[in-house]
């Protein structure tokens, strides 16, 4: 018998061992992103839109952070000045949508059924019809979580995350991955500050810390506090 | 918790490389988990061998390798490498630094059998 492959052929000893033996494991090399699909779509939205001069803007923060409340501010400022139309996540029902109705700007809700994050192919099934004339801005609120929706890039032109003074100025160390994709952090509901111990200084030195060129906009929808200014960033935004 | 959306993703695309390989068991496959990509490797553990309890894919086991953030400083051009979410040149500490890598999750490898 053959010593080198056991085959039985001595006169085949030197042909290459390629043994046909099913648990020969070999390694293939792929080097691709895990969400390399929602990738894709994200870019086809983006382009999509560009081809129509419409901007997205994807909010992101923790339940609570005051995205809706923002957004209501938002639509009342801008819908006489601005063609607008609203995308709202949310887990399991349509609040938030219908919060937003009734301003004159179209609202599309997206119910995740349980997950907590919007992805690329969400916004890509509602662009037509809510996008579909091109209006200049395309707001996303995305799911409250400061977790997962960091991942799936959307096709949004701007991300911007809310983070609220009654939550820790630490959170930026403590979920990097989504203020570092944040070009725009909104500090919210700074009514509150006199009645908490929220140090401004430090949180926007740990947004930096992960995130060093980000525009920090602190806001009140309350008070009306630094409303203009967003409101401002919104408008250079539509103009892109 | 998006790692399940995560590790389905992964299965996905192991069950293409089978295919195309024309291979009939995976074996393993290692991922490399970027300092800014936001998925927990606990939570990528755990549930991978949900998406892997039967078929080709059944018994793969998931090796996960950290993976640095590598910056790119535009001050001193130093390019350095930190295991913590943390935006500064290694060398000379400026901030205006661009991330060459450490932002993804990346199926590197796989073993595939048969
Ligand atoms: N004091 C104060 N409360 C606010 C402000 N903005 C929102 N809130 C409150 O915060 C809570 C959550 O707001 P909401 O907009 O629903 O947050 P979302 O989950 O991020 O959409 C509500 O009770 C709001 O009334 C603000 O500027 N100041
Ligand atoms: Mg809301
Ligand atoms: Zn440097």
């Amino acid at each position: 018998m053959c010593e080198t492959c056991g085959c039985g052929e001595a006169g085949r000893a030197r042909a290459p061992m390629r043994p046909a033996d099913p648990d020969t494991v070999r390694r293939v090399e792929l080097g691709r992103a895990v969400l390399a699909d929602n990738d894709a779509i994200a870019a086809a939205n983006r382009a999509w839109l560009d081809a129509r001069g419409t901007r997205m803007v994807d909010l992101v923060s923790s339940p609570g952070s005051g995205k809706t409340t923002l957004l209501e501010a938002t639509l009342d400022a801008l819908a006489p000045e601005l063609r607008l139309a609203v995308l709202a996540g949310d887990v399991q029902t349509e609040r938030d949508a219908d919060r937003l109705a009734g301003r004159g700007v179209p609202v599309a809700a997206v119910e995740t059924g349980g997950a907590c994050h919007l992805e690329a192919r969400d916004v890509a099934r509602r662009l037509d019809a809510l996008a579909g004339d091109g209006p200049d801005l395309l707001i996303v609120e995305n799911v409250g979580n400061l977790v997962c929706p960091a991942a799936f890039d959307l096709g949004q032109h701007l991300r911007v995350a809310l983070l609220s003074v009654t939550e820790g100025e630490d959170k930026p160390l403590k979920y990097p991955a989504l203020f570092h994709r944040a070009a725009v952090v909104l500090l919210t509901k700074v009514d509150l500050l006199p009645h908490l111990r929220f140090d401004v200084a430090a949180c926007e030195a740990n947004l930096r810390t992960v995130r060093p060129d980000v525009r920090v906009i602190r806001v009140s929808a309350r008070s009306g506090e630094g409303m203009e200014e967003w409101f401002d960033l919104l408008r250079a935004e539509a103009a892109r | 918790m998006h790692e399940l959306s995560l590790a389905s993703a992964i299965a996905d695309t192991a069950l293409g490389v089978l295919e195309r390989e024309g291979a009939r068991r995976l074996v393993s496959v290692r991922v490399r988990l970027g300092v800014l990509s936001c998925a927990r490797r606990e939570a990528l553990e755990s549930v991978f061998p949900l998406v892997t309890r039967d078929g080709p894919l059944a018994g793969a086991r998931l090796e996960v390798v950290a993976d640095p953030l590598v910056l790119r400083c535009e001050s001193c051009g130093a390019r350095t490498e930190t295991p913590r979410p943390v935006l500064r040149c290694g060398a000379c500490g400026a901030s205006a630094v661009r991330v060459e890598s450490g932002r993804d999750l990346v199926i590197d490898s796989l073993e595939v059998a048969g």
